[in-house]
């Protein structure tokens, strides 16, 4: 190990060291500048200047219903935010809708990574037939699973009518089912994501630890048990983030299969948001609730970055 | 795992079955697509019973479908044509430079990214409206640079990142500045990847609904996402029709997963993972 | 012709020092060889001198020019890299030819230089050939034609005997020297 430095014996013309504002702007701090200025320009006019004006927004009275409140400053809309029952119902059916899809998607991920993990044949199949769903635009999502849904002539009612003990419902009208039905609807559209992460997750557990639990006799069940789940539980970790995150930023196909109906019974943050502003056309409380949103998943992406973190500190050891 | 004949029948039967259940929605929109205007609802089993592309049809030719894919098209093209120009370099300068602050700067570029679009879009409505960008395609393209730029950062600082340093070095050296070295060497070496984050950020913004929805109110204006999903309630009867609108909106990006989906998938891992 | 003078030169990454003021003259002309184990700071050495990394204290002089903050392309000195970072974009010709480009010589110009470069080397048939397509002794040489075309003050080499077939090409006595 080595580093030879040698020079020639021929004095090259030595460069002139050029302008300090040339310099500046292609070498040093200037650079940095330059690379960065428009991007955070850009970014800054359009999110960092919405954000301010939300925070704006919510200490005023812009509601286009009552025009001559505006200009009524004050802490009013965090005050009727906290004592407003509507608002926290909306943070618990977000909390069940991200709690559904998480349970839903890692569930069928699973399953779908641990049967195509070993097959031999048709696997380039078998893995795009499950990431086909991701590439469904959440709008046609909504569309297709309403049309399957649909109460007189949909397929799944018509599918489900043969089978005894389960009656024919309006999946999207019946208060009891619209939440879940939505729910459906959202893990077949994500799952694909934490199918992936699986996959991945899957393919990195070395073969000798299960090699060494064959010897020792472990059934298959007790393999999947104390190799594969104690193997995935990092990266599961990162899932449950990650759609959680999803789940809470839902908003296409809620809001066109019930809008948050039926009576308020899919009403989630999201929504809520976008009805106080473009339906009761009260901005100023509807940027109070989009703070809110912004907050609660302001917590997710640091409990994200942390798992992240140890996520990388895990991936070299992970024998 | 038990390698015996009868566990592998099992599994690929529970692969078959699990599959077909995951890919039933996706053939039921192509089924009812192709039948006849108002006949799906005496559809008798799952299988369809008489084709016909009559639904695509009366799609560009009673409905301005053409129009709402062109205004989609030019939308993302836009958005994130510009997301990559301001975003390339930004993501760069985040891998390649300490500074002060760097962290910061992505930690918040990852949390506009995962924060509800609806949070951003209420505010970004009022300031659209004092502006006079509300129903505008400049509007439009400004609203989903929102959406796509903090994505260009972020996965271009990660394609940055897995290009060797020390060829800025050695062309450093040759001659060049910090800049000419970034234009010369650099930037070539990542058009590639470059290229996966239009395509991703051109599906971002084709996907999008909520901003069209918001910041559009003319028809003539809409982008598919909009015109599709309007044929729910106001159509409702017309599932035909519907699902042939969503089948042409989703085609495109299902037939540019299936030829780029190796490069798509190992992307995406190495982004997240490693 | 150039000398090299590293005075009091420091270097550390917040508080963790790793150069502690480094002397070092080279006469003009000579031919150094730094040997240390890995970690201790020789290519940092050469990244100091080259302007790739910078300094945190003291002074390096190339000739009687105090080049310590100026930028690598203004300090006239050329380097072949341990892994040799050629441009994989860029033909052999290309690469070879890039140094002069950056100097805005002409292209007739620079193809007769490389040429004769590439002569020199034993590269003339490589010329249209990418990197990939290339083996790594044959690697090594373009990258050696990339330092050597300029002609600069002073050429540095990092790790020249990491490549297995320098290395057997030096147990062999076949060295050229460069």
């Amino acid at each position: 190990m080595s580093g030879v430095s040698e020079k020639k014996g021929k004095g090259g013309p030595p460069a002139g060291s050029g302008g300090g504002l040339a310099n500046f702007l292609t070498e040093g701090g200037g650079f940095l500048l330059i690379m960065l200025l428009p991007a955070l320009l850009v970014l800054g006019f359009v999110i960092g200047l919405p954000m301010l004006k939300a925070l704006i927004l919510s200490f005023d009275t812009i509601n286009f219903r009552r025009p001559a409140a505006a200009g009524t400053f004050g802490w009013h809309n965090y005050e009727k935010l906290i004592f407003d029952a509507q608002v926290w119902n909306a943070v618990w059916r977000s909390a069940l809708y991200m709690g559904g899809t998480v349970v839903g998607s890692i569930v069928l991920a699973l399953s779908a990574a641990l049967l195509t993990r070993r097959i031999v044949r048709f696997r380039a199949l078998a893995r795009l037939t499950f990431l086909i769903p991701w590439t469904v635009p959440a709008v046609v999502t909504a569309l297709v699973w309403g049309v399957m849904y649909e109460g007189n002539f949909g397929v799944i009612n018509r599918l489900l009518e043969p089978l005894p003990f389960i009656d024919r419902a309006d999946w999207l009208i019946d208060r009891n089912t619209a939440l879940p039905a939505l729910i459906l609807a959202q893990v077949w559209n994500e799952f694909p994501v934490a199918y992936i992460f699986f996959l991945a997750g899957l393919h990195s557990i070395p073969d000798e630890l299960y090699e060494a639990a064959r010897i020792d006799r472990a059934s298959a069940f007790n393999q999947f048990r104390h190799i594969t789940l104690p193997q995935l539980s990092t990266i599961t970790a990162v899932i449950v983030i990650l759609l959680m995150i999803m789940g809470f930023k839902s908003f296409p196909i809620i809001f066109i299969l019930t809008g948050g109906g039926p009576a308020g019974a899919t009403e989630t943050m999201t929504v809520l948001t976008y009805n106080t502003a473009f339906r009761k056309l009260d901005f100023s409380y509807a940027a109070t609730l989009g703070i809110l949103a912004v907050l609660i998943s302001l917590a997710m992406v640091l409990a994200y970055l942390r798992v992240m973190k140890r996520a990388e500190r895990g991936a070299g050891g992970a024998v | 795992m038990a390698h015996s004949l009868g566990s592998q029948i099992l599994r690929t039967a529970a692969l078959a079955v699990l599959g077909m259940i995951v890919l039933f929605p996706v053939y039921w929109m192509a089924v009812i697509a192709l039948t006849p205007t108002g006949f799906s609802r005496s559809l008798a089993g799952i299988f369809p019973q008489r084709i016909t592309f009559e639904n695509f049809a009366m799609l560009f030719s009673e409905r301005p479908m053409l129009r709402w894919i062109g205004n989609s098209i030019f939308v993302a093209a836009a958005s994130s044509f510009l997301s990559l120009a301001f975003g390339a370099s930004c993501g760069y300068a985040l891998s390649r430079i300490r500074f002060r602050g760097s962290g910061l700067v992505l930690i918040l570029v990852l949390a506009t990214q995962m924060m509800p679009a609806t949070s951003i879009v209420v505010p970004l409505y009022i300031l659209f409206r004092d502006f006079g960008l509300l129903d505008t395609m400049q509007g439009m393209v400004l609203g989903h640079i929102s959406l796509v730029a903090p994505l260009a950062i972020w996965m271009s600082k990660g394609f940055f990142d897995s290009i060797p340093a020390d060829l800025e070095g050695a062309a450093r050296i040759d001659g060049c500045s910090r800049l000419s070295a970034y234009w010369h060497v650099t930037l070539p070496l990542a058009l590639p990847g470059l290229a996966a984050i239009f395509i991703y950020g051109f599906v971002t913004s084709w996907h999008d609904f909520l901003f069209a929805k918001t910041l559009i109110n003319s028809q003539s204006l809409w982008t598919a996402a909009t015109g599709i999903s309007s044929f729910r309630g106001e159509y409702f009867t017309l599932h035909e029709l519907q699902m042939a609108a969503a089948l042409v909106f989703a085609l495109p990006v299902i037939v540019v997963f299936l030829i780029m989906q190796r490069r798509i998938v190992s992307g995406a891992l190495a982004g997240s993972v490693r | 012709m150039a000398t090299v003078s590293f005075s009091k030169v420091v270097k550390s990454y917040g508080d963790a020092e790793v150069i502690h003021g480094a002397d070092i003259e080279i006469g003009d002309g000579e031919f150094v060889v730094f040997v240390g184990p890995s970690g201790c700071g020789k290519s940092t050495l050469l990244r100091m001198l080259a302007g790739l990394e910078s300094i945190s204290g003291g002074e390096i002089r190339i000739g009687d020019r105090v080049v310590s903050h100026l930028p690598p392309k203004d300090r006239d000195v050329a380097m072949v890299f341990q892994n040799y970072a050629l441009y994989p974009h860029m033909s052999v010709a290309d690469n070879i030819g890039f140094p002069l480009k950056m100097a805005g010589i002409a292209p007739a110009e620079r193809r007769t230089k490389v040429a004769e470069v590439a002569g020199l080397l034993g590269l003339d048939g490589l010329l249209d050939r990418h990197p990939r397509q290339l083996s790594g002794g044959q690697r090594q040489r373009v990258a050696m034609g990339r330092a050597i075309i300029r002609q600069p003050s002073v050429f540095l080499f990092d790790e020249p005997l990491s490549n297995s077939k320098a290395s057997a090409a030096a147990r062999s006595g076949s060295a050229t020297g460069w």
